[in-house]
């Protein structure tokens, strides 16, 4: 494996709710999460709504303080560092946000946006920064003279390329990209996501690509990670998670995809899970997923599974403890019977 | 006979800035129990064909012209001249909404009131529709909540809509669209707020509820996903037109338009072995107020002819069921109205036709 | 369905003619927009034009006529309109076109005054207060309810007693509770602009506290600033008018409309005239106020249309 750029271990972030007279409830949005990125790899974040991968993407770049845990950027340990401190690597660690249409600053001109980094780094000159921020313009497929317009003559995928202009005038080595492609049109994804990987192959930069479109996230990433209820529930190198998901909730997940193709989708077997995600302010004991899971066993209930290693994949199922793949055989899961889950897909 | 036929249907709507073209010269129709999808991206149409449908729009949308045909009843919002016309439209909607044409939305908050009951929502539906006595609105509104899968209904009846999930919700907007066995539901997004775990199973639900009831539903969506596992017809969508229309095999596996090849080239089918690299449609969609000459289409368009700078393409059907609105697919000189530029017509140098072509479509 | 020979219009089309990235909207820039959506509201731009009259009118209204705001004459005592009195004069034969001036000057003065300093009070701690949040929040947010629980009138009298009355302790009494409509509007604005991506943008880019705050946030909330500054001038001219019309405002032989009205009050059935012209002023003042500040809300908010 390459040379690795970010490792993050244990990281946590926990969220305090005032609930008036009930005192205040901690909602886990990070729990515990453990990942690796190396110099020029895209870590796909999958999970759905409330799972935490914001939180976390926002964690890393110190938005939110992290509660604790640790995260190692090239050996340096960036939870630890104060404000002034982390500066110099606001340089080196961006972020491409979700909603292209509030993350720009709508009363600046693009060239102010795009130059802004520029300026507060003391990077160049003002000459300096215009031309470069037209170089930028250019990069991102737009036009030069784009530079004295406002935020809203653009559409939503000239926006998110005008972040992205704007992430790169600092030069970064590693990107955050939250969501960046879930506001866009169908035809407009393909767009970013081109860029992204044209930008990673000329630049050499690692991307965090969180997202909710599996399809996308297997397209542009060389490994992935599954969240659910703020754990990180497995993470493998792409083609593996696809075509062999170990955890039950991935298979779940990449199961309940709509294919875009109507003779696979009528062929395709769909796991259906009962219920929906519990809240993160009650999450279950023991396993997350425990509510939901075909396979759930009563330690799954009691106990919150480690991880597990198996080759290069991890995954945190009790499923995979070394003794119960040797009694089923091999470590695939179709052999094993599905039960009825714990518990009824109740919510209220 | 097809339930729903719509002809020619255009909407504009007056702003400040001009007039918006959202929807021009739409037409397709829907049989009994089907499921058709409308595909498009934001702005293409999709939704405001709906609500012109259903008589739904804002004050300042006019309907210049369009015919729609329910069931055989002429239900066209076009020509409302009169007083008395507008009432009679209206009242002839109010029966159908609800009724025989039910509605479910993308955000299932906008359609519940959050301050009653789900079971005086659901029943209120039965009630406006069907005579019969409040008791036998209730059963029926169990009924329907077992119906959508949602456990021990009595008891949720008497609960707020703020103690469901989001995908409860949407079973209970299923459950109130069904209340009056409508002949047609249209479903705008009906999933897109959900997660994809949540998604698959109010997907699971629709197709099965279609299958035992035989209404047919209009499916609009962005997601060609969920139009794949889900739609019998499609008809795509671009800057109010439609583009391509046909079985949605006919749509994913020999697509005619080169709109519809670009939203094929532009998602990744995590079934496919290796990554090919996307295909992405060029540029950005148009703007509404400022539409280009000729097809909407032809400024993103790879496979661009002349002609569609100047004049919109013309119909070209492939089946019975398969039709596409491009040049492309039509190359027939009698079909072209517009002038030819003259200095083109004795063989100019290709400088000459160049400017000519550029001046024409420029005017044009 | 090929035809054989394709022709000039079926060849394919030269790329310049295909502006993919093709932007319909231009704009002049936010400030530029607003002005030109304000000039074209005519309510807007009457208030405006009034506005500008009185200000004319204070600042070079005693220039046009021959008499100070306390110069009697006896000869004209409760005089009507005339070629020398425009307006007339009052029960000690004092000019009244004069003494409207001076009291369109301290009105004016008053009200914009305050408003501005209001402003800056208003902006800084509710800025700081929003941005801050936390235990910063709390404290000034405290100060604020504490503040608050006084009835305005009476920091006005208080100040007034303590420092006599004039000008300036008008202006003193009306600014301490005065920024507190302001403080909480611009809190409320800071605290949902801080959650938008741009705010995070900034920090993610490396900006400071102050860059984000004024740069990122307050610039946007400044529609919203300059609707409740709308607010605040017209409310500060009442006070003043109202204090000297009860009689602990300006004092004699001074000149502000409050005080013109209270010295018209005793012959109002004789000389109504002499009431008509400072209420007449206070009204218009108070109308064109309200227009420009609906104006510019309009203006500054384009999505209201």
């Amino acid at each position: 494996m390459a040379e690795k750029l970010l490792e993050v271990t244990d990281l946590c972030k926990y969220f305090e709710l005032k609930r008036g007279l009930k005192g205040t409830q901690v909602v886990k949005a990070v729990d515990h999460v453990s990942f690796e990125i190396a110099k020029g790899e895209t870590l796909g974040l999958v999970g759905e709504s409330g799972c935490g991968k914001s939180s976390l993407g926002r964690t890393l770049l110190r938005i939110y303080e992290p509660t604790a845990g640790e995260i190692l950027y090239c050996g340096k340990d960036l939870a630890r560092l104060s404000r002034r401190g982390f500066l110099p690597y606001r340089r080196k660690i961006q972020m491409i946000f979700q909603d292209p249409y509030a993350s720009l600053n709508p009363r600046l001109t693009v060239g102010e946006i795009i130059g802004e980094g520029m300026q507060i780094h003391k990077l160049c000159t003002k000459a300096q920064a215009t031309r470069r921020v037209q170089e930028l313009l250019e990069l991102v497929g737009l036009k030069p003279d784009h530079i004295r317009r406002y935020p809203h003559e653009f559409s939503g995928g000239q926006r998110q390329r005008i972040c992205i202009a704007r992430t790169l005038s600092l030069d970064p080595e590693f990107i955050v990209c939250d969501e960046p492609i879930s506001a866009l049109d169908v035809s407009i994804q393909a767009q970013v996501i081109n860029l992204l990987e044209l930008i990673q192959k000329e630049r050499g930069i690692s991307y965090l690509f969180i997202a909710h479109d599996l399809g996308m996230v297997k397209h542009i990433s060389h490994r992935i990670g599954v969240m659910y209820l703020g754990h990180m529930v497995e993470t493998g190198p792409s083609n593996d998670v696809y075509h062999d998901p170990l955890h039950p909730y991935t298979r779940a997940l990449l199961s309940a995809e709509p294919i875009p193709d109507p003779r696979a989708a009528h062929l395709k077997k769909r796991i259906l899970l009962e219920g929906e995600i519990p809240s993160p302010i009650h999450p279950p004991k023991g396993c997350p997923f425990v509510t939901r899971c075909p396979y759930a066993m009563e330690v799954c209930a009691a106990i919150q599974p480690p991880s597990f290693e198996l080759e290069n994949r991890k995954v945190s199922c009790f499923l995979y403890e070394q003794w119960r793949i040797r009694e089923r055989g091999g470590k695939g899961l179709a052999s094993l019977p599905q039960k009825a889950p714990a518990q009824p897909p109740a919510n209220a | 006979m097809s339930l729903l036929e719509i002809r020619h249907l255009s909407t504009h709507f007056q702003t400040a800035q001009g007039t918006v073209k959202a929807l021009r010269d739409v037409s397709f129709r829907v049989s009994p129990g089907e499921v058709f999808g409308l595909v498009g991206e934001s702005g293409s149409g999709k939704s405001v064909s709906m609500l012109s449908l259903m008589g739904l729009l804002g004050e300042n949308s006019v309907i210049p012209e369009g015919e729609i045909l329910f069931g055989g009843r002429d239900i066209s919002p076009s020509e409302l001249n009169t007083k008395k016309k507008r009432r009679e439209y209206e009242k002839k909607m109010r029966k159908l909404r609800g009724g025989e044409i039910s509605m479910i939305f993308q955000d299932p908050m906008t359609f519940l009131n959050p301050v009653l009951k789900i079971g005086t929502q659901i029943c209120e539906g039965i009630l406006a529709h069907i005579h019969c006595s409040r008791e036998e609105a209730r059963i029926r509104a169990i009924e329907l909540m077992r119906q959508v899968g949602i456990p021990s209904p009595e008891k949720r009846l008497e609960q707020y809509p703020f103690e469901f999930s989001g995908g409860m919700r949407q079973r209970i907007i299923i459950a109130a669209a069904l209340a009056c066995k409508p002949k047609l539901i249209i479903a705008d997004e009906p999933t897109t707020a959900l997660d994809v775990t949540v998604q698959a199973q109010i997907l699971e639900l629709i197709q099965t509820l279609t299958d035992e009831s035989g209404a047919a539903v209009i499916m609009i969506t962005h997601d060609l996903g969920v139009v794949a596992t889900l739609c019998d017809r499609i008809a795509i969508l671009y800057a109010g037109r439609v583009m391509e229309e046909g079985l949605t095999e006919e749509i994913f596996y020999n697509p005619k338009h080169p709109y519809t090849r670009g939203l094929l080239g532009s998602i990744n089918n995590s079934e496919k072995d290796g990554n090919e690299p996307l295909r992405p449609i060029p540029g950005t969609p148009p703007d509404l107020l400022k539409l280009p000459a000729g097809c909407a289409f032809m400024p993103r368009c790879q496979e661009a002819l002349r002609i569609c700078a100047a004049q919109e393409p013309p119909e070209s059907s492939f089946s019975g069921t398969h039709r596409c609105f491009c040049w492309q697919n039509s190359m027939d000189a009698s079909l072209i109205t517009v002038p030819t530029p003259a200095a083109a017509k004795r063989a100019p140098s290709e400088a000459e036709a160049q400017n000519l072509a550029l001046s024409a479509a420029r005017e044009g | 369905m090929e035809t054989p020979k394709k022709g000039f219009w079926f060849e394919p089309i030269e790329p310049e003619l295909q502006n993919s990235e093709f932007i319909a909207v231009e704009s002049k820039g936010f400030l530029a927009e607003a002005s030109a959506r304000f000039l074209r509201n005519k309510r807007a731009v009457f208030g405006l034009a009034i506005l500008v009259f009185f200000a004319a009118l204070a600042l070079f209204g005693p220039f046009l006529v021959p008499y100070s705001y306390d110069g009697q004459s006896p000869a004209f005592v409760n005089a009507p309109p005339s070629a020398a009195h425009w307006l007339g004069a009052d029960k000690f034969g004092r000019d009244l076109f004069v003494r409207l001036c001076y009291g369109a000057r301290i009105s004016l003065f008053i009200g914009f005054a305050s408003a501005l300093i209001n402003l800056v009070i208003g902006c800084v701690l509710g800025g700081i207060s929003g941005y801050a949040g936390g235990k910063v929040d709390l404290i000034i947010m405290r100060a604020v309810d504490i503040i608050y629980a006084v009835p305005s009138m009476l920091y006005v009298i208080l100040i007034m007693m303590a420092l006599g009355a004039n000008t300036k302790s008008i202006l003193i009494g009306i600014c301490i509770p005065g920024w507190i409509g302001m403080a909480r509007q611009v809190r409320g604005q800071i605290i949902s602009l801080k959650q938008q991506e741009f705010s995070m943008a900034a920090l993610v880019l490396g900006a400071g506290d102050g860059r984000i705050l004024f740069k990122h946030l307050m610039i946007n909330a400044i529609g919203p600033i300059i609707v409740q500054l709308t607010f605040l001038v017209p409310q500060a001219i009442f006070t003043e008018a109202f204090l000297s019309f009860v009689g602990v405002g300006i004092s004699a032989p001074l000149a502000s409309w409050g005080s013109m009205c209270q010295s018209a009050r005793e012959f109002i059935t004789l000389y109504p005239l002499q009431m008509l012209w400072p209420t007449l002023s206070i009204s218009l003042t108070i109308f064109s106020l309200n227009f420009l500040g609906e104006g510019i809300g309009d203006a500054l908010n384009p999505r209201s249309k």
